[in-house]
């Protein structure tokens, strides 16, 4: 390494980026299930979800054909033993059709709607110790068997205008999310219980539910020296169960195949991927080429719970494209003219063919038209064992555009 | 430790600790290899992606950051060989001046330390990527022409031949700044 190349690589590692916290969404939403139970899968998917819809796919420019047979532009050669003559495609300006029918789902600080099972109730016995939860879960008990409870209106005649006590509840009805319980009131020393097992203290309290249904949870206060009680429900919901089906509608006359992605049921807002195409909604359609591939799909449920699911799907047939790599214009009637097999099928194309040496445009077309070997704007015509470079752009009769160079040697 | 344990769990809060911590030197590494900044996010997207699904593959030999720096790295030459663009006719002339340079040539080099590294990273995204990832992969990444010959698949005369074009190229497209900054 020479001093030039020591300068410009302090240079370049010298050089500081801010992180995209969008290919953090991106990226998060690719990658499988946390393994921890009980673990919440970040609110950021609806943003992920959301960031695909924004989703738009693209390559560089090619250059343009209209320059005259004076143009150079820098060419790329392929070694032609290892030319693959159908290049894997490059996507342009491929946009995908989202549905944008996430935006209602609920989101980390949504409020829940909590039942409220038993309004203000104050407790004969002080609560010394919530720690010791089964205590109070029998004094729970006793107050709702109304046992150890005092006359409700005849011990708030007095007090019931001066408490105010009342909690609500943040976050997504689902197993393993996690629900903010936060007291209305922050002037009281406040204990809860859930389910009438977990025992927390403070003026709010965060937990994930395990199991779906109805829950419990009581919110304890210490006014005065006198102990109050809120008890509402909070319903937890499952996660979707969809079931995928699919089906490829083939064309020879498109580059890539399209995958139509179904989900059941309707309800759900589901989000899929293949490779680097995304799209949302319950009726999808993915284009990919020939092969095997892993469609991934999210599907929230209206109450904001996921599961993600892998489906495969198996793509085959589609537009070819054979180029050959050689050719003898010397008007014997044999291989006199070189052209791409295939390109005829597409809505439309561009070639150009330079010259390897000194990377002139010796042949363009937007038509079926083989070149004979003529260099363009001269009275020459290729010679034995000359290398010459070809560019061809194609659009195929879905939109969809692809990109091929290689070289073609005359014989 | 915790870091790569969490990640091996999946865990969102290790691997976005990563994705951060992590980001602006691995987006470097990919503004060296790409076009555009854009071209750079997917590559360094895919990246991330690669280094989180593939953590069980990382056994502990040799430093976490330097192990996910490789996978970047080999994502960005994944997308160069994807493209399909190969190198240019090897110019035998040019490759003979590989490594060759003069005490002047030497001395005047350290006018480049004044070009701001904006206009360094855009000129080395302006090289063909043939020659840039010759260039990354020699300069920065500190791999012999063999071993580059090998991983891009050309013949190490190619990979010598690249490597010079893309210092003459930068030189080039520095020339105009160099010239302006050699009159102050």
């Amino acid at each position: 390494m020479n001093k030039f190349d020591q300068i410009i690589a302090a240079k370049l590692n010298s050089a500081e980026y801010t992180a995209d916290e969008g290919m953090w969404t991106t990226v998060e939403h690719q990658l499988p299930l946390e393994q921890a139970s009980g673990s919440s899968i970040n609110a950021s998917l609806y943003g992920g979800i959301a960031a695909a819809a924004l989703l738009l796919l693209g390559f560089s420019s090619l250059p343009t054909l209209n320059n005259g047979a004076q143009e150079k532009v820098e060419i790329s050669t392929i070694d032609e033993e290892k030319t693959n003559l159908d290049t894997e495609p490059n996507f342009e300006m491929n946009t995908i059709e989202i549905a944008a029918d996430n935006e209602h789902l609920p989101q980390e600080n949504h409020e829940i709607e909590l039942v409220s099972l038993e309004a203000i109730s104050k407790l004969k016995t002080p609560i010394s110790n919530t720690s010791n939860s089964k205590k109070i879960e029998e004094k729970e008990q006793n107050i709702n068997e109304g046992k150890d409870k005092k006359n409700i209106s005849e011990s708030f005649s007095g007090e019931a205008d001066a408490i105010m006590l009342d909690f609500k509840a943040t976050g997504i009805q689902c197993i393993a999310k996690t629900v903010h319980f936060e007291s209305t009131e922050l002037s009281y020393s406040l204990k809860w219980i859930i389910d009438g097992v977990h025992v927390f203290e403070g003026n709010s309290c965060d937990f994930s539910f395990n199991e779906p249904g109805e829950h419990e949870v009581v919110m304890l206060a210490d006014i005065n020296n006198e102990n109050y009680s809120v008890k509402k429900s909070i319903e937890i919901f499952e996660r979707p169960t969809p079931v995928i089906s699919y089906s490829v509608a083939s064309s020879e006359t498109c580059f890539e195949q399209s995958i139509e992605l179904s989900s059941q049921p309707g309800t759900n807002a589901y989000s899929w991927s293949l490779e680097s195409e995304k799209a949302n909604g319950s009726n999808v359609s993915i284009r990919a080429t020939e092969g095997r591939h892993q469609v991934y799909l999210t599907a929230v449920s209206p109450e904001g719970c996921v599961t993600e699911l892998v489906q495969e799907v198996f793509v085959e047939g589609g537009l070819k494209i054979f180029i050959p790599n050689s050719f003898t214009p010397d008007n014997d009637g044999q291989n006199d003219s070189w052209f791409a097999n295939g390109l005829e099928k597409c809505a439309s194309f561009s070639v150009q063919v330079y010259r390897a040496s000194d990377q002139s445009l010796v042949y363009e077309t937007n038509n079926f038209a083989p070149w004979n070997g003529n260099i363009k704007g001269t009275s020459e015509k290729a010679v034995r064992g000359e290398k010459f470079l070809y560019r061809i752009a194609s659009t195929d009769n879905c939109g969809f555009k692809k990109k091929i160079s290689g070289t073609i040697t005359s014989l | 430790m915790q870091l790569v344990e969490g990640c091996i769990k999946q865990s969102r809060k290790a691997q976005k600790e990563v994705f951060s911590k992590l980001y602006g030197r691995l987006f470097s590494i990919c503004m060296r290899y790409a076009d555009d900044p854009d071209e750079a996010k997917d590559i360094l997207q895919n990246g991330f992606i690669k280094v989180f699904k593939g953590i069980g593959n990382y056994k502990g030999d040799g430093s976490f950051e330097g192990w996910i720096k490789r996978i970047v790295v080999n994502t960005a030459i994944d997308n160069y060989r994807r493209k399909k663009v190969k190198p240019v006719i090897t110019d035998s002339e040019l490759t003979d001046r590989v490594g060759g340079m003069t005490a002047e040539e030497e001395v005047s080099e350290s006018i480049y330390n004044q070009v701001p590294i904006n206009v360094v990273t855009d000129a080395v995204q302006q090289l063909s990527p043939a020659y840039r990832t010759v260039f990354n992969l020699y300069v920065m990444e500190g791999h012999n022409h063999n071993e580059i010959a090998e991983m891009l698949d050309i013949s190490v005369g190619t990979s010598k031949s690249n490597l010079s074009k893309a210092r003459l190229n930068l030189r080039k497209i520095l020339q105009p700044l160099v010239d302006r900054l050699s009159q102050h």
